[in-house]
């Protein structure tokens, strides 16, 4: 996604991120096809030539969509859910975690709904490469999918695979490795051999202690050094402006000051969980110096 | 692309020492022969030249070690919890350790260097052998820190650099934590061949951070709200960029572009052109007047006089300004900015973002993000209400993060104790789209040059996604 740089005008097989009030959907531009809602049909023709960021009326001119350039980041809001995903302010203290540059290789397990793949996929293009495993067929050939009509199928490799029980089939190879599994613990053990001689990292994502304490003995067993744990949530924040009224101090005046200031405040409900971010280092001696 | 060196630390680098102990930095440059300072130590960091970055080293009196985890002497053997002891005939009381102070400096003094000392302060500790599994361990961990530092080696990158400017003089850096930063990065889009402006009131590091991730590939045109670009500390605390990934990055004072904004957008000049603007010398009474002459003329006559002149630099200098190699300084910025069509920007200033905002959006292409990180609620406020009259910026969000350090165990898994969970600013984003004005008829709707933007205060308020 935008690894072939940004476009201004839409194409045909471009996809296209709509956003109206209610949130994000995603099309690719094909002849004769359209997007269908309550008050009109969007014709994918009529967007074509069109600058990104124009605004599309529907065929009754009754309502509108907004046409976006995709990024990794409105792909993540506005993708099919296959799986449970994670969401930009996780991916982005993962990408800082892993210390991912353009081109650093990297593993990732599972592929899921493809989300952080994506956001991984943007960071290490142009000549970094992404391995991705996921051991749902089905998941791997919708993701595989999507990348390709992303433009992404030769930055990222995504293969159906049972990580726990075989390892990666990349050898002295990454110097990253992302996991998202049940049971990372199971697969701890076959990283180091994956990863190029020197400095690399390794990032965990689980939602429960308990996982994170098995991964834990795991990545000490297997020689990780500088294990670190972290939480990172994202308060969602709202403007209101409040009216603030002087309390009466005395008798004599009946006339209260009244102001109004503009304040901001944490929304009443907010995720307050999504998992636990455990990162390490590896450093791979090379076979030759030892 | 690559970094500067293949992962090895050699003579010369600039390097990063990190005690876990203490969870602090330090910057130092790997040189033969030569002592460093690292906190209490003074150490010659020849010993690590020639291994990876990311190794553990051991302090030991004056040289660096490379660690080995393998080669501990003192080692706990582990106990079934049944049968592991508590504190209740511990009394706190001086002559549980017999060694004083003045007699472990002397057993340091004859050479008794590393485990071996570790084995006789323990060896000296009557209470040692009724401690819990846990806090012998705890006591171990606390010699060992003490007498035998062990630090690690890093190559300076975005995650340790922001972890240490943070650790420093987080208000240096407008708090800008870990998190924050990446997010800034992920939501502007940050990637190698992005065209990006940035306002970077907080010593470089959203500047760095950028140039980190282009890679070596792109554009970025930092706009300074300052007269000129002083020397900035945690910018070149990047060291480890090369000169591919500074050549992405040029400078404009955000003070000028209002004049910029003056001059139409469309011309463009052709290389022929370009070359004799660099030649063209012109007496400095001469440019004086042709600015002058521009403050009252129109955009046409602008556009005439340009090519008249065959000289563009003089219109977009300050008029106090007298030296006219000065212009070329902002040569390739200026022309980036005239191109416009940027594909994001990214706003970290200690100033009012509003007005910054409102002079930048004119060079950014529709369906471009827009970030504003701000460490003070009330003029983020401000700029959200800016956002929300706007008819040209959807998506509209306002965040703040919030980051907790744990201390991974297997049995003892708690946070941190100290955290700066809560100290960092606000992030306001949003997607910038084509400006339209709204005729009756709605179905015909003319989209208006992007360089004229319209507040419409009464337009409906998107929701908030």
């Amino acid at each position: 996604m935008n690894s072939k740089g940004y476009k201004s005008k839409i194409k045909l097989n471009d996809t296209v991120i709509l956003s109206d009030q209610d949130g994000l959907q995603s099309i690719t531009v094909q002849p004769g096809e359209s997007v269908q809602s309550r008050n009109g049909v969007f014709l994918h023709s009529d967007m074509l030539g069109k600058e990104y960021g124009s605004k599309m009326w529907s065929n009754k001119g009754k309502t509108y969509r907004w046409a976006l350039h995709p990024t990794p980041e409105l792909w993540t809001l506005s993708l099919p859910h296959r799986t449970q995903i994670l969401y930009t302010p996780n991916i982005s203290l993962i990408t800082s975690l892993l210390e991912l540059i353009p081109g650093t290789s990297v593993c990732e397990s599972g592929t899921g709904s493809g989300s952080l793949s994506h956001a991984i996929a943007r960071t290490i293009a142009p000549t970094g490469h992404l391995y991705t495993y996921d051991f749902h067929a089905e998941r791997v050939q919708q993701a595989n999918d999507e990348f390709t009509a992303h433009g992404l199928s030769e930055l990222v490799t995504c293969q159906c695979r049972d990580v726990c029980r075989e390892g990666f089939n990349v050898e002295n190879y990454v110097t990253a490795i992302f996991l998202d599994l049940p049971n990372p613990w199971e697969v701890i053990p076959h990283c180091p051999k994956s990863f190029s001689p020197g400095y690399s990292r390794i990032v965990s994502f689980s939602p429960c202690v308990e996982q994170i304490q098995k991964s834990c003995i795991a990545l000490r067993e297997s020689g990780f050094i500088d294990i670190q744990m972290h939480e990172c949530l994202s308060q969602q924040l709202q403007v209101s402006s409040c009216r603030i009224t002087e309390a009466r101090l005395d008798e004599s005046t009946d006339k209260r000051e009244e102001r109004h200031v503009l304040s901001v405040v944490p929304r009443l409900c907010m995720p307050s969980h999504t998992g636990y971010l455990l990162s390490a280092s590896y450093i791979k001696c090379n076979v030759h110096d030892l | 692309m690559s970094l500067k060196n293949n992962g090895i630390i050699s003579e010369g680098d600039t390097a990063l020492a990190y005690s876990a102990d203490q969870k602090r930095y330090h910057t130092f440059q790997v040189k033969i022969c030569t002592s460093v300072r690292l906190w209490k130590h003074t150490v010659n960091t020849e010993g690590a030249i020639g291994h990876y970055y990311g190794s553990r080293f051991v302090i030991r009196g004056c040289s660096l070690e490379l660690f080995d985890p393998n080669k501990l002497e003192v080692r706990l053997e582990q106990q079934l919890p049944s049968e592991d002891n508590d504190n209740r005939n511990l009394l706190d009381v001086a002559s549980n350790q017999k060694y004083s102070t003045e007699d472990i400096q002397e057993l340091k003094e004859n050479e008794l260097a590393g485990e071996q000392l570790i084995t006789e302060i323990i060896s000296g500790s009557n209470t040692f052998n009724e401690k819990s599994q846990f806090s012998k361990q705890k006591y171990l961990t606390r010699k060992r820190a003490k007498h035998l530092p062990v630090i690690f080696i890093y190559r300076p990158s975005l995650r340790h650099l922001s972890l240490m400017h943070y650790h420093l003089r987080p208000e240096k850096i407008g708090f800008l934590r870990i998190d924050t930063l990446s997010l800034l990065l992920s939501l502007a889009n940050v990637r190698y061949g992005s065209r990006l402006l940035v306002v970077d009131n907080f010593g470089g590091l959203v500047i760095g951070a950028v140039l980190e991730r282009m890679g070596g590939g792109g554009r970025l045109v930092e706009l300074f709200t300052t007269e000129i670009i002083h020397p900035r500390p945690v910018l070149s605390s990047f060291s480890h960029l090369s000169s591919l990934h500074w050549e992405c990055l040029s400078a404009f004072p955000l003070r000028r572009l209002a004049r910029l904004r003056e001059y139409p957008q469309t011309p463009q000049l052709s290389n022929s052109e370009q070359k004799t603007n660099n030649t063209a010398q012109q007496p400095i009474s001469s440019l004086q007047q042709s600015a002058d002459s521009l403050e009252e003329s129109s955009i046409i006559e602008i556009d005439v006089n340009i090519t008249q002149n065959k000289s563009e630099t003089p219109l977009f200098e300050e008029q106090h300004d007298h030296t006219p190699p000065k212009e070329d300084r902002y040569c390739t910025a200026r022309e980036l900015l005239i191109e416009g069509e940027f594909e994001g920007i990214i706003l970290a200033s200690k100033h009012d973002p509003v007005p910054i905002l409102e002079a930048c959006l004119p060079f950014i292409s529709s369906s471009s993000p827009l970030l504003v990180y701000c460490v003070f609620p009330e003029l983020i406020s401000n700029c959200n209400e800016y956002f929300h009259s706007s008819n040209n910026i959807i998506l509209k969000n306002l965040t703040t993060s919030w980051l907790r350090a744990y201390q991974p165990a297997e049995s003892k898994l708690h946070p941190e104790m100290m955290s700066s969970s809560c100290r960092t600013g606000y992030v306001l984003s949003g997607v910038r789209v084509k400006t339209y004005t709204v005729t009756p008829t709605q179905s015909i709707v003319t989209p208006e040059a992007d360089a004229g933007e319209e507040r419409s205060p009464d337009s409906k308020r998107a929701k908030l996604l």
